[in-house]
């Protein structure tokens, strides 16, 4: 046996400690006056910041974090973050000085974490750069320029007529079951290979539905570049409270730092990054549930009356900074539910009018097959349209349209048989338009194969073609664009723009194309 | 009057009480020692808010917990405050009673625990640096606690200073734990 003398353990222990300075800590201390529901009142500590991260000591020396919350003459309302169940009246309380805040950095990456930052994947800790503040101030307008870089989705629907900007913040709404989570995880499939920092932040789900959207992201080698928080149903409120301002903090490192891990500015750009908050309703029900607790005032849905002011605060940190400052950017796609299609309901309401558009998915289209169920004629984006390439905007230009004439005249349409030509070809371009918009999960698409799918529906190369075969001859068509003239789409992603050449190539291949698809069909 | 009025007269009128008998120090620790254990026990403080309970009750049940270790003063004011339904003000009226008591004696309290008796020399020194640390008198309030292993802790002011071994113990535990967490941005 290998001996191994005591000098060495001694080493190797003091090497650990290095870092470990014995000094005497004053610290501001009070007690707990009472206890229960998570919530702590607390005597004493008169200089707790708003939002300080408190220290309770309970039985055995046990710490368990909370957060000052409501700052009143005699006393500070608190809530814990831990097990609750340590902690009784009369115990100790002590002031820590730092507001809450969360580890950051690379090694962050690929990792599943709690809002606190620690992680819950069994991959071991975290090797952290920093700690960033859950709550930080948005950047203002002069660090700010406006959004003109797309954010690809993949989703043919939502590129062409929904396009959404990098630095935007696009809501996606809707009931249950209707592919909210399957929208965002494809944007973040999307992402592979774009050097954008995906962050997904699971917010009172159900621990497996969690599992299934990691392993999702695993299969498709999306976890190299995402960090998931998971704040599950069964965490405590303020867990999942605090878990999106956690996951925009552990973003932003990204974006106020360059590749080299130095901070971002003129010479050194900042990095791209995509936040999903999955989703704010059950955020809005945990904060709902803290401030009754502490006894504020319920407002509206017994929602207090600050809620508006929670989630603007947390999508305004969605930015896109200005060269100066690096030129990164934070795209926030908030997702909220909502009860049989009510979005006048108090929490939609107000995330419909903080963000700058919304992807509407319906029931409905749903199950006739739309998928994704994307309401096109009440999904908007407010500032994407600068961010959509040129070639993107001349081929989509009719698309919205096409489609809005087509809705208005399906509903004639079914009382009667006996329709003019005019009609009958608009109807007959809707139906073609509705099918081709149609996508699998998990298949997005580049946008030089979305440009070759939507012209050949706007041009009216499908006109001809039967709906039922429309998807067929869209996957074929791609396929031998790709593989027969592989210039058109170089030339479209190089020049972001159709020339009239290009168009004509194009049109050329399409016919080409369609001889072989009728003669087979 | 505002809750925070009557706290205040409270507390007043129990230091007017208190400096009478000439035992500021022992109607002190009264009023906080009655204040935790009706914060301790959930049957306690069920009872004393109970409503349906008669004042005479309550007054029994305080005096035949408290009557034998604390001062009377303190519990006569704890029962009054508790009858007139500020039973959750208790704390408020201890740290207010603190601070007229500073004031007005000029002084401030500090407790000090140990894990052994101080010596005069220490006790002596501690009072010196304290007092010109806060520019103030200071009164030492020694306690002996053997589970802190060593060095001082010291609380004065909703202040702690802690120095102890076992603190540091606890530090030490974290650093190790935490090796590898990182440091600050």
């Amino acid at each position: 046996m290998t001996q191994i003398n005591a000098s060495a353990i001694h080493e190797v222990l003091k090497k650990q400690l290095e870092g470990f300075k014995p000094e005497v800590d004053v610290r501001e201390v009070g007690t707990v006056a009472q206890i229960g529901d998570g919530i702590a009142r607390c005597d004493g500590l008169k200089g707790a910041m708003a939002g300080e991260l408190l220290e309770f000591v309970g039985e055995g020396g046990k710490t368990v974090y909370g957060m000052a919350l409501n700052l009143d003459e005699h006393e500070v309302g608190a809530v814990l973050m831990g097990d609750i169940t340590l902690i009784k009246e009369n115990d100790t309380v002590r002031t820590t000085g730092r507001v809450v805040q969360v580890p950051s950095g690379r090694a962050m990456l690929g990792r599943i974490v709690n809002p606190l930052g620690e992680p819950i994947d069994g991959k071991g800790p975290i090797t952290a750069e920093g700690y960033r503040p859950v709550e930080f101030r948005a950047p203002g307008v002069i660090e700010r320029k406006g959004v003109h870089e797309p954010m690809q989705t993949g989703l043919l629907a939502i590129d062409s007529m929904i396009p959404v900007g990098r630095g935007q913040r696009e809501l996606i709404i809707g009931d249950r079951q209707t592919g909210k989570t399957a929208v965002a995880i494809d944007t973040i499939i999307n992402q592979k290979g774009n050097d954008v920092i995906c962050v997904y932040v699971a917010i009172g789900q159900k621990a497996s539905t969690v599992a299934g959207v990691v392993q999702t992201l695993e299969k498709y080698g999306a976890m190299d570049y995402t960090i998931i928080v998971a704040a599950n149903a069964s965490d405590p409120a303020p867990l999942q409270y605090i878990a999106p301002m956690a996951g925009c903090a552990m973003g932003e490192y990204f974006m106020y730092t360059g590749e080299d891990g130095k901070p971002a500015g003129e010479s050194n750009p900042g990095r791209h990054v995509l936040c999903v908050y999955d989703d704010l309703s059950k955020q809005a029900v945990a904060y709902r549930q803290m401030s009754l607790t502490l006894r504020r005032p319920p407002g509206r849905e017994a929602y207090p009356g600050d809620v508006f002011y929670l989630h603007s605060r947390l999508l305004e940190r969605a930015v896109k900074m200005s060269d100066a400052n690096g030129a990164g950017s934070l795209t926030a796609l908030p997702v909220i539910e909502t009860q049989a299609g009510d979005v006048s309901a108090y929490i939609p309401t107000n995330v419909i009018s903080i963000t700058d558009g919304q992807i509407f998915l319906q029931t409905d289209l749903f199950f006739q097959g739309v998928r994704p169920a994307v309401n096109v004629g009440i999904s908007v984006s407010r500032v994407g349209g600068n961010a959509q390439i040129k070639a993107m905007k001349q081929v989509a230009g009719s698309l919205r349209l096409d489609l809005a004439s087509y809705r208005e005249l399906a509903a004639f349409a079914q009382f009667g048989s006996d329709l003019d030509k005019a009609t009958q070809s608009t109807l007959n371009r809707g139906a073609r338009l509705v099918e081709l918009l149609k996508q699998g999960q998990y298949v997005p698409y580049p946008v030089e194969r979305q440009v070759i799918a939507i012209f050949a529906g706007t041009k009216g190369f499908l006109d001809d073609i039967p709906v039922e075969s429309v998807l067929r001859f869209r996957d074929g068509l791609i396929e031998f664009v790709e593989s027969a003239h592989p210039e058109i789409s170089k030339t479209i992603i190089a020049e972001q723009k159709l020339s009239d050449e290009t168009v004509e190539a194009l049109g050329q291949a399409i016919n080409e194309f369609k001889a072989g698809f009728t003669a087979e069909g | 009057m505002t809750t925070s009025e009557s706290i205040g007269t409270y507390a007043r009128v129990l230091f007017e009480l208190a400096d009478a008998a000439g035992d500021v120090d022992a109607v002190d620790a009264g009023l906080r020692t009655v204040m935790e254990t009706v914060r301790a026990s959930v049957e306690l403080r069920d009872a004393l808010a109970d409503s349906a309970l008669p004042a005479e009750k309550k007054r029994e049940i305080l005096s035949g917990i408290f009557s034998t270790s604390v001062a009377p003063e303190a519990v006569a004011i704890a029962t009054l405050a508790i009858e007139r339904g500020l039973g959750g003000s208790l704390g408020a009226i201890a740290d207010r009673f603190s601070e007229i008591a500073e004031s007005e004696r000029g002084i401030v309290v500090a407790e000090v625990t140990t894990a052994v008796e101080l010596t005069d020399a220490l006790r002596g020194s501690i009072t010196e640096k304290l007092a010109a640390a806060l520019g103030r008198p200071v009164a030492l309030r020694e306690r002996v606690d053997g589970s802190i292993l060593g060095g001082i802790r010291i609380n004065v002011a909703g202040r702690v200073l802690d120095g102890s071994l076992s603190s540091q113990l606890d530090a030490m535990r974290a650093t190790l734990s935490n090796a590898s967490q990182g440091g600050e941005a």
